[in-house]
Order: structure tokens, then C-alpha cells, then sequence
């Protein structure tokens, strides 16, 4: 099979997922209406920090409460992407492995890592997180009087794209940890908690956090940098460095993915 | 009053066992600290004014220190046990053996804090001692610090009482384990384990003075950060155990009623 046929064929297998998902949720419509109400109070908690930076016009060097906006905005927007395609299905990864149904998924002739980790979809978790954030997004795009053009809104659609790759390799490999670790709970508490630093603009944390969540843990270019480039605040190796770290996870997580697999004892037979 | 003991010792047994992920989730907390004590760095440097919100720099960061820590420390998670309970049938041997489920389910509260609570005091006290020793703002005498542990052991209990009468909606509907998520999380906001609530504007903090929430977080870390002395901590200690024998009664009545819907599965 070529690529082009490999993708088309996982293209049109996403598409049954989302499918089936939506099905799902317009079945048990209380599991779908919850989903809104705990993701609508985590965007309260989110506006919180908003208020914050109005009320003691919070500054971050030439950084003032309008465009730090953009950067929860972004936080919110791509916290809504996590959760709803990729977050609900990393915290089952430890069930399957803990209950022995990832032998059941490893019969199907498709990519186990694909099924496992992209088979639900939550629009519950999603909604409100992305209508927040595109809020958030237009109002402070408004407020700082960014033009809306080719040049910006594609290098900000890039940067989220990128984030969105990174969020997936980043955030399953804590995951993979379950294969060697029963407990698994405090691991989801930590990645919970890093994944919340994205919530204000890099520069206001000190020096060794900044470069720690640039270079040993990504997790500023998830959310950073398209505010970031907006602001003409992006160095080119900045750029150069958010293209190539996707590649690094990929291979550090496929590496850790096949050794957990081989550690993997069935817990069902 | 033996079984309650024995509850007591399992609750120990229990935190001693997941001692690892116990320690592990105070990392979790280091890092919303880190997050807000950077805001509040920030905007203490731009801000003229040497108070926000009332609180001085020092006062400031030891909220949201202390908040992180008390929020730990007070919260339970008994709301998920309860509605496996009620939903799979597991009240059922609590129905027919002679033990109180309430009791119980204390006495294995208190014994699982018991761990955590040494944990985090001597943390608080090491946060609280060295910020009274460096910059000297306020005086840490004995009386304080013997009513500070009276005070988090209140707070405990009241928040305690809390989680069981909202558990009990577990009787009325069907899956409410998502549910807990949001009314945890709410409750936390509104007892100040975030931010201080007078971010929320004086009309609002008017509406939580009728509330129990303040004196579950609020209240410990403002007696512990100084921003509370004198008569202001005698006031709010008597409010919060008047409202630890409100709630208390409340839930007896709210569960009694709850209990006559309880169907027992498998039983």
C-alpha cells in the first residue's frame, strides 16, 4: 500500500471515529451535557486569571493585559483541541493496560497506537474550551489591532498546528509510563499541571523555567508562539526550533511506545 | 466505638500504602504555585500601590502558597466512594451491619488525613516560621500556632461535611461522578483555593459571608498569612463551627430523606 492510500485509508478511519463518537454522545446525551458543565467551570477557573490580569493591569515587560488575552485565548482554545480529541482517550491508555483490553485492540488490523489514542472524541470537552478561546482570541486580536491578513492569521494557524502536534506527542508519553506503573493517577495530576503554564506568555516565569519549558519539556511552544509571532516577538531559530521538535517526539515517543509494548504483560490471560 | 478506631487505622493503612502517590501529587501543586506566584511577582513590580486586594507582597505570595497546600490538605474525594456505593450497591453492608455509615466513613477520613496532615503542617510551619523569622511582619507565638492547628483540623472537618451532604446527590441521579468534578472544583473557587475572593468585588464577598466556603480555605490561610488577628479570628472560628453544626444537621436530614430512594443493587 502506498502512502498516499495509507493516509487516505487512516483519513477515512478518523472520519468513522469522529462519526461513531458524535453518534455516541447524541445517544447519552447526559454524558454529553456533563462533559459541557465540567468543562464550563475549568473556563471559569480560566477567567479567573483574565480578571486577574485587568484588575492589577498585569504588564510582562512590554507585554500589557490586551495581548496577554491572546495568549489564554490560545490556552484555551488548544486545552479545548486536547481534551476533546486526544485527552479522553490518553487517560483510558492505563485502563487498557491495567485491564488487559489492549490485547482485544491489538488483534485489529490497523495502527494500535492510532486506535488507541485518537478511537473517541468528546465534543462535550471540546466546546466550550474552543468557543471560549476563539473569543479570547478575536477579542484581544481586536483590542491590540492586529490586521487580519494572509501573512498573520497563516502564521498563527501554523504555530497552532504545530502546538497541536506537539500536544499529542508530549502528552501521551506520561501515558506510556502506565506500562510500567499500576498507579498512574499522580502522573495525570503532574502532566495536568505542566499543561496549565501555557496559560500566561512565557516571559513571566524565571529564567530556568522559561528555558526548561522551551528546550528539556517543549511545553511553551504549544501556546507561545503564535502569540508570540503575532507580536513580531519570534526569533527565526525560535521558528526553525518549533518546526524540528515535533520530529523529536515523535521518535522519542515511538521508542518508549514499542519498549512499553514489549513490557506489556496481559493482565487478562 | 472500637469499629470506629479500626475505621480510624484503615484509613492510615490506606495512606501509608499510596504514601508514593501522595507525595507525588505535591508536586502537582508546585506548579500552579509557581504560575501564580509569578502573576502576583509581576503585578506587585508594575502596580503602584504597595497592597492589591488588601494584601501586601508577603501576605500575597503566603496565600497563594498556603492555599495550594490547604487546599490539599482539606480536600477528600469521599463524593466518588459515596456514589460507588450507591450505585453498586455497597451501602448495602453498611445498611445491615451495626455501624454508621457517616461515622465510618469520618473516622476513615480523618484516619487517611492523618499522614497528610503531618506532611503539610510541618510544611506550613516551615512556609509560615520562615517568612515571620526572615521579614518579621508578624509575631508567631504559641497561641497562634495552637489555634492555626485547631483551625486547619475545623476546616478539614467542615469541608468534610460539605463533600458528604453534596455526595448525596448521587441518590437522585443516575451518573454523577462528572458532576463531582464541577461542584469540587466550584467549591474550591468560592473557599479561595485559587485566588483570594476579593478578586470577586466587595458585593460578591458579601454573598460568601452568608456562605460555608471561606471558612474551609479562606479563613486558615488568612489567620496564617497575618491578614486576620484578634477578634477577626474569634468571629470567623465561631461562624465556621456554627456552620460545621448546621451542616452537620443538614446532611442528617438531607441523607435520612436521601435514603428512602436508596433501591440496594445486588442486594
Amino acid at each position: 500500500m502506498s502512502l498516499a492510500q495509507l493516509l487516505k485509508k487512516y483519513i477515512r478511519l478518523y472520519a468513522l471515529f469522529i462519526k461513531n463518537s458524535v453518534i455516541a454522545q447524541m445517544e447519552y446525551r447526559t454524558n454529553f451535557i456533563t462533559g459541557i458543565l465540567v468543562e464550563t467551570a475549568y473556563l471559569f477557573a480560566k477567567c479567573l486569571y483574565v480578571i486577574v490580569v485587568y484588575q492589577t493591569d498585569l504588564h510582562i515587560g512590554s507585554i500589557g493585559p490586551d495581548q496577554i488575552l491572546m495568549f489564554i485565548g490560545t490556552y484555551t482554545f488548544l486545552t479545548g483541541i486536547y481534551w476533546g480529541l486526544f485527552g479522553i482517550n490518553f487517560i483510558k491508555l492505563p485502563e487498557h493496560i491495567r485491564n488487559g483490553t489492549l490485547e482485544l485492540l491489538m488483534t485489529k488490523p490497523i495502527s494500535l497506537q492510532f486506535l488507541v489514542t485518537l478511537r473517541h472524541v468528546d465534543m462535550g470537552l471540546a466546546l466550550p474550551n474552543i468557543i471560549g478561546g476563539i473569543i479570547m482570541i478575536v477579542i484581544s486580536w481586536n483590542k491590540v489591532n492586529l490586521d487580519v491578513n494572509f501573512y498573520n492569521v497563516g502564521g498563527f494557524i501554523f504555530f497552532i498546528v504545530i502546538g497541536v502536534i506537539i500536544t499529542y506527542f508530549l502528552f501521551l508519553i506520561p501515558q506510556i509510563l502506565s506500562f510500567w506503573f499500576v498507579k498512574t493517577s499522580a502522573i495525570d495530576d503532574v502532566s495536568n499541571s505542566l499543561w496549565d503554564f501555557n496559560n500566561m506568555p512565557m516571559t513571566l516565569y524565571p529564567k530556568w523555567a522559561h528555558f526548561i519549558g522551551m528546550y528539556l519539556i517543549p511545553i511553551f511552544i504549544i501556546t507561545n508562539f503564535g502569540p508570540l509571532f503575532l507580536y513580531d516577538e519570534l526569533k527565526v531559530s525560535d521558528v526553525f526550533w518549533a518546526a524540528g521538535v515535533p520530529f523529536i517526539l515523535i521518535s522519542l515517543m515511538r521508542l518508549m511506545w514499542n519498549k512499553g509494548l514489549r513490557n506489556y504483560s496481559s493482565a487478562s490471560s | 466505638m472500637k469499629k470506629y478506631l479500626l475505621s480510624f487505622n484503615m484509613g492510615i493503612q490506606n495512606a501509608i500504602e499510596y504514601r508514593f502517590n501522595f507525595f507525588l501529587s505535591l508536586i502537582s501543586i508546585v506548579f500552579p504555585i509557581i504560575i501564580q506566584t509569578s502573576i502576583w511577582i509581576a503585578a506587585f513590580n508594575h502596580s503602584s500601590e504597595a497592597t492589591l486586594y488588601g494584601y501586601n507582597f508577603t501576605q500575597m505570595l503566603l496565600y497563594t502558597l498556603l492555599a495550594a497546600l490547604i487546599s490539599r490538605l482539606v480536600a477528600t474525594g469521599i463524593e466518588y466512594e459515596i456514589n460507588e456505593d450507591i450505585k453498586n450497591g455497597g451501602l448495602n453492608k453498611y445498611i445491615i451491619r451495626p455501624i454508621n455509615y457517616f461515622m465510618y466513613k469520618l473516622s476513615v477520613f480523618i484516619g487517611s488525613k492523618c499522614l497528610q496532615y503531618v506532611v503539610l503542617s510541618i510544611l506550613i510551619a516551615v512556609i509560615v516560621s520562615g517568612t515571620s523569622f526572615y521579614i518579621g511582619e508578624y509575631e508567631l507565638g504559641i497561641q497562634k500556632i495552637l489555634l492555626s492547628v485547631f483551625i486547619l483540623i475545623s476546616s478539614c472537618i467542615l469541608n468534610f461535611l460539605i463533600s458528604y451532604i453534596i455526595s448525596a446527590i448521587a441518590f437522585w441521579l443516575t451518573d454523577v461522578s462528572y458532576l463531582f468534578v464541577v461542584t469540587t472544583l466550584l467549591v474550591n473557587i468560592v473557599s479561595g483555593g485559587i485566588f483570594p475572593l476579593e478578586i470577586f468585588g466587595n458585593t460578591v464577598n458579601r454573598i460568601f459571608d452568608f456562605l460555608p466556603f471561606k471558612y474551609t480555605i479562606y479563613f486558615p490561610v488568612n489567620t496564617l498569612n497575618g491578614n486576620l488577628f484578634g477578634a477577626a479570628i474569634t468571629n470567623s472560628l465561631f461562624i465556621q463551627w456554627m456552620w460545621i453544626f448546621v451542616i452537620y444537621l443538614l446532611a442528617k436530614l438531607v441523607w435520612r430523606r436521601a435514603m428512602t430512594r436508596y433501591i440496594a443493587v445486588g442486594g
